[in-house]
């Protein structure tokens, strides 16, 4: 037989989807045929499950083992690992659960399982240097209003409905979970100077400055936009702060003065 | 020939392990008794985070290979140069003496097993094994080694044995040979062979890293899972091994059940002792082995 052949069978087995590879194997020994091929159907599933497991410890204590079991095995078989990665088979999961019975009928589910992908992301993001206070004061006044910024590649904005963070909190400290309920939310989470993931929660304010730093925008530009909702004489304050915050938590990758 | 002058034709880098997470900060602070690391290469081809931070130390003080496990050799896909593009520029960046992955394939249209999964031995798979390998190491650049791999399935198809496969291969691409004893250990017993059989069926001049490991013997089989200390057969197919290829540089493999650093140097020492005692007699014994060397 072809090895493409024998290979398509082979991963038809894997997959559960065949049961004609057991012709092709030897029958030999203490085994028979079908324990072997066992061996690595289980191996496979396994080693998928593991993943998510890893991946998604909270999400797993949220779901309980029975649950997690029942969202592990529909999602290895809706989504089979298409990434040599094991660290990227659960990308897709947030959507999985927000689109599956049972568990789409409780979204702070999906929204558990995106947070936590988001704290994944910002471990292995791509390193940078970090723009310091110091690099700032450097910077003559007459070049604020043109200086422009560059985040660190670890830097993340995650909005939620619904209290996920709070209850990713709880059971990570072993407490039960609040109850879910609906609020809008934002949160900025980025590994820190010690390669840290941290995060914290962000004003609706803090968050636009944050987008419009991301899109480029000058601080000129930035501080008009606050002053449409806050009182002028208060822009200035605020905003530098923000900055000077932000620089200490070493989520400012560089400043930019044309 | 005396040991020290056969160490030194020998690329041998001594004795060390698979570097883990766990210890990333031990190895930095207390700079253990280890000769050298492997790194699974796929953990750190990431952008950037501890996992880099650590390695970058970790180098400075220790010569490092890589491990890969989803070169994915042995597949009838195209080879995936996204992959190899990325694997490169981490072998650029680390300086390994060589790079490995295994005698197998892991993917099949695009879709990953993540699991090491076993080849018919046959003269298609040869071919199409060793035009890649060429493939690959030409792109490298550095010295690639296969290594064998656990099986609890054989093929039908199969036209020869293991070691013939393997040891055809690696004179038609020009490839070495990461030697993994337990593997052989672990295959023998699901598949009935004598591991000396396969020992002795290897040229000599073709193993430049050794793996040992531990698996779960559950009697009717094994299966390779690398939680437990290297078994007491499997340190003797080591000595056998060492007798028949000479120094190789050697390490223990441990993925799950990981212990204290310190309970892996001393099964270290267990291997550095075997060595010792093969090695010791040798300026007055005429070795019958001749060491691997690189192709510079
Ligand atoms: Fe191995």
């Amino acid at each position: 037989m072809k090895l493409s052949d024998l290979q398509q069978h082979f991963f038809n087995a894997l997959l559960n989807q065949e049961n004609n590879f057991k012709n092709y194997v030897v029958d030999q020994g203490a085994l028979n045929v079908e324990q072997r091929i066992n061996i690595y159907q289980n191996a496979y599933k396994a080693r998928l499950i593991e993943s998510i497991e890893t991946d998604h410890e909270i999400l797993g204590y949220y779901l309980g083992d029975h649950l997690f079991d029942e969202m592990a095995q529909g999602y290895i078989k809706a989504q089979p690992s298409n990434n040599r990665s094991l660290r990227h088979f659960s990308n897709q999961l947030p959507e999985y659960l927000k689109i599956t019975h049972p568990f789409k009928e409780h979204p702070v589910l999906s929204e558990l399982a995106r947070f936590e992908r988001y704290l994944l992301d910002v471990f292995d993001a791509a390193d940078a240097e970090r723009a310091t206070l110091e690099y700032l004061k450097l910077i003559p006044e007459h070049d604020w209003a043109d200086m422009k910024f560059r985040l660190h590649p670890s830097a993340q904005l995650f909005t939620s409905e619904y209290n996920c963070v709070e209850c990713w909190q709880a059971l990570k400290a072993n407490q039960p979970p609040p109850k879910p309920i609906n609020q809008l939310h934002s949160w900025l989470i980025w590994r820190n100077h010690d390669q840290l993931t941290e995060f914290v929660s962000l004003e609706a304010m803090e968050r636009q400055m944050l987008e419009m730093m991301l899109t480029g925008e000058t601080f000129a530009n930035i501080c008009n936009e606050l002053a449409t909702v806050m009182a002028e004489d208060e822009v200035s304050l605020f905003s530098v702060q923000r900055l000077i915050n932000w620089l200490d938590k070493g989520i400012v990758r560089s400043l930019i003065t044309e | 020939m005396t040991l020290d002058m056969l160490q030194q034709t020998n690329n041998f880098l001594g004795f060390g392990l698979g570097l883990r997470t766990q210890h990333f900060q031990e190895v930095i602070t207390n700079q253990p008794n280890i000769d050298w690391f492997e790194i699974l290469s796929e953990n750190f081809m990431v952008a950037g985070g501890k996992p880099r931070y650590y390695l970058d130390r970790i180098k400075e003080r220790y010569p490092i290979v890589m491990h890969g496990v989803s070169l994915s050799i042995g597949s009838t896909d195209p080879l995936d140069w996204n992959y190899l593009k990325q694997l490169k520029t981490l072998i650029n960046h680390v300086d390994p003496p060589w790079f490995s992955d295994h005698l197998c394939w892991t993917s099949f249209k695009q879709i990953n097993s993540h699991d090491l999964l076993p080849l018919p031995y046959t003269d298609e798979a040869i071919k199409h094994l060793s035009e890649r390998i060429r493939i690959v190491q030409d792109f490298i650049g550095k010295p690639m080694l296969l290594e064998n791999v656990s099986s609890y399935l054989s093929f039908k198809d199969s036209e020869m044995t293991e070691w013939e496969f393997l040891n055809t291969i690696r004179r038609e691409s020009g490839c070495f040979i990461l030697f993994d004893v337990n593997n052989i250990y672990v295959s023998s017993r699901n598949h009935d062979f004598d591991p000396m059989d396969y020992i002795n069926g290897i040229d000599v001049d073709s193993v430049l890293q050794i793996h040992l490991a531990g698996h779960h013997d559950f009697g009717s089989h094994i299966i390779d899972t690398h939680d437990h200390d290297v078994c007491d057969s499997v340190w003797e197919l080591y000595e056998r091994t060492l007798r028949r290829f000479g120094p190789v540089s050697t390490m223990i493999e441990r993925d799950d059940n990981i212990p204290e650093l310190n309970e892996l140097i001393s099964e270290l020492d267990q291997a550095r002792n075997i060595y010792r005692n093969v090695f010791s007699n040798l300026s007055s014994e005429n070795p019958t082995t001749k060491p691997a060397g690189l192709i510079e």
